[in-house]
């Protein structure tokens, strides 16, 4: 008898906690934001399931259209090709390097504009909105323009250089340094500004009252910097760091325009190898092993990404 | 004692000034050294042909370039049949400071004119799309969070990917369904960069409206729709307005996708430029009138919505 109570009231509590679920699952709240999410949810779906399944089907087979053989099925051939691939790894280190070294200068040079701008003055939202237009330039105007100025006879940079005695080098395509550094300093001249403004958004979230504090301690102005303002700043360049890293992996339009990769595939991006593999080459299987090596990469940095910025308080300064 | 505190009073105070000039000799060298190209582009636009092949050159249009362009097209022109009033035509328009401007708009068949009226018929029509699908989308996340953190990351690992790589799968897709090289191609695919973004920025934007005024709504008998439509929105319409504007700036740059979707149909400023480049002996100074329009809507966004283009820039976490 006992035991038939409880199985009941069992029955009965599932029951009760079954159609509490489906009155959650169905709530009016659920549907709704469904509702307002579907749109964008099956749009970008759509966009990315068809290319991702492609990816990764394309990606084990070997798919050339300049050869006239039906596409096969060669599982991990074309990612073990593409590790002794020097052109890869060429590209590969370029991208790393265009990163590293990019994010490097970028972030010591803005520290300084930011110290440089730090305080109220008379014209400083017409100067912080100036520095940013290079931001928001087109990246092909931007590399246009540079390719005019890096002209090793006509250009204004070896005009300016003269001036001071330096005989100008033939910048973008002479060398894979000079190559590599014409495309540094346009990604460095356009991005600059960005994380200037966004270390300048730091400093100012600062309270003055630990400044305040740390000069009655009688702390020298180096020490404050090393030991209290740079410290305060860390989430402000893990930001910019994850943000930098992101956008010159992808790093395209400077490329194309300034070197074309060249000289001859010395200064190519991981892009626009990708680029060059599908497009140019029409080697389609062994471009998307590349597209798989990229996809992996981004998908740690957005975990990456996600993890330190969700859960937390956004960054608020002014 | 009195005066020699004076004295260290007047050094500190000359050592301020010395500061403070040294500090707006520092800030002016920042500002030339990002703002010189920009002064290339515009002055360039005003320059001749002749111009960009000089060993000194300036960043601004030369007067004299100018009329000696003028003159030396003038003349060989005698020779030949034309009328006199085409002739006069000519001279007149290579006279004025903005000749490289009319003769974008003025010829036939400019492939620029082309490029700019595309570029702003492609950047409204997918900036007004985005706008439409992204912000119910970004209220949805911010405040009832469907689907968890999941969603937000497959939005954001769409963001974080490199175009090259969606390109080329898109590509075949595209060619499949037979839409290459329309505006409806450009349409749909710069959704694949500017949905990602826009929903991100106005997510941010959203999560600051507060819940309780919603509550508040939603007791006096507001729907959860009318909650979004008359509580929310006007709360969160500088989110909306940034991303409207970068959805539209985004679109009005890009390249790759342009380049590889479209070709003759559809033609795209930047594609336009690009082209530009490749070839060698066109009018440079056309070039850079093009790049001149180009970059309008950049500065306009810089210096009038620089407060939130940080906030955009970073994805909404510095605000």
């Amino acid at each position: 008898m006992k035991s038939n109570k409880v199985n009941i009231n069992n029955e009965v509590g599932k029951k009760e906690k079954l159609s509490n679920y489906k009155k959650i699952f169905w709530s009016r709240k659920r549907i709704f934001s469904w509702n307002m999410v579907s749109p964008a949810f099956i749009s970008l779906l759509l966009l990315a399931i068809g290319p991702l399944i492609f990816i990764f089907y394309n990606a084990f087979r070997r798919w050339n259209l300049t050869v006239p053989v039906p596409p096969k099925f060669i599982g991990f051939s074309n990612f073990i090709t593409l590790f002794h691939d020097g052109r890869f790894w060429n590209a590969f280190g370029n991208t790393t390097l265009l990163m590293a070294s990019g994010i490097i200068i970028q972030i010591l040079l803005g520290l300084g504009i930011a110290m440089l701008l730090k305080g109220k003055f008379k014209g400083r939202n017409i100067i912080t909105g100036l520095i940013l237009i290079p931001v928001l330039i087109a990246p092909v105007v931007g590399g246009i323009t540079w390719k005019f100025l890096f002209n090793n006879l006509y250009g204004l940079i070896n005009y300016w250089l003269s001036f001071i005695g330096i005989n100008g080098p033939l910048w973008i395509s002479s060398t894979r340094f000079l190559g590599l550094s014409s495309i540094l300093i346009v990604d460095a001249w356009q991005w600059t500004p960005f994380v200037a403004l966004v270390l300048l958004a730091g400093l100012e979230g600062i309270p003055k009252e630990i400044y305040e504090a740390a000069d009655v301690d009688g702390a020298s102005t180096g020490r404050t910097f090393f030991k209290l303002t740079l410290p305060l700043l860390k989430p402000m360049f893990v930001l910019i760091i994850l943000l930098r890293t992101i956008f010159i992996f992808k790093i395209y339009d400077a490329v194309i325009i300034l070197t074309e990769g060249g000289p001859g595939v010395s200064t190519e991006s991981l892009s626009l190898l990708t680029y060059y593999i599908g497009m140019k080459h029409y080697n389609i299987g062994y471009a998307m092993s590349m597209a798989v090596i990229q996809i992996i990469f981004m998908v740690i940095v957005a975990n990456i990404f996600l993890k330190i910025t969700t859960g937390k308080k956004k960054l608020e300064t002014r | 004692m009195k005066s020699s505190n004076s004295i260290i009073g007047k050094q500190k105070e000359k050592l301020f000034i010395l500061k403070k000039i040294i500090r707006a000799i520092l800030i002016l060298v920042v500002l030339f050294v990002f703002l010189f190209p920009i002064t290339f582009i515009i002055g360039g636009s005003f320059k001749t042909q002749r111009e960009f092949y000089i060993t000194n050159p300036s960043l601004f249009a030369r007067v004299e370039y100018r009329k000696q362009e003028s003159f030396s097209t003038v003349i060989p022109k005698e020779d030949s049949t034309s009328s006199s009033e085409e002739l006069e035509q000519k001279s007149s328009s290579q006279k004025s400071i903005w000749f490289n401007y009319k003769s974008i708009f003025a010829r036939a068949g400019q492939r620029v004119k082309k490029g700019i009226t595309d570029s702003f018929l492609v950047s409204i029509v997918s900036t007004i799309l985005t706008m439409l699908i992204s912000v119910p989308a970004a209220y949805s996340l911010a405040r009832y969070r469907p689907g968890g953190t999941q969603i937000s990351f497959f939005i954001l690992s769409i963001l974080f990917l490199p175009p090259i790589v969606g390109v080329l799968p898109l590509f075949f897709i595209f060619k499949t369904i037979g839409i290459l090289d329309t505006y409806l191609v450009l349409f749909i695919s710069y959704l694949f960069i500017n949905l990602p973004f826009a929903i991100w920025i106005m997510k941010g934007f959203f999560e600051d409206v507060p819940e309780e005024l919603e509550q508040a709504a939603m007791i006096d008998g507001y729907s959860r729709f009318k909650v979004f439509f008359k509580v929310a929105i006007p709360l969160a319409k500088s989110g909306i307005a940034v991303a409207g504007l970068f959805a539209f700036i985004f679109s009005w740059n890009e390249l790759l996708f342009s380049s590889i979707f479209s070709r003759s149909t559809v033609q795209t400023l930047p594609l336009v430029l690009q082209d530009y480049i490749g070839s060698t002996g066109n009018p440079w100074g056309e070039l850079f009138a093009a790049s001149t329009i180009s970059l309008i809507p950049a500065a306009l966004l810089a210096i009038f919505m620089q407060k939130y283009i940080i906030r955009g820039l970073t994805l909404g976490e510095v605000k």
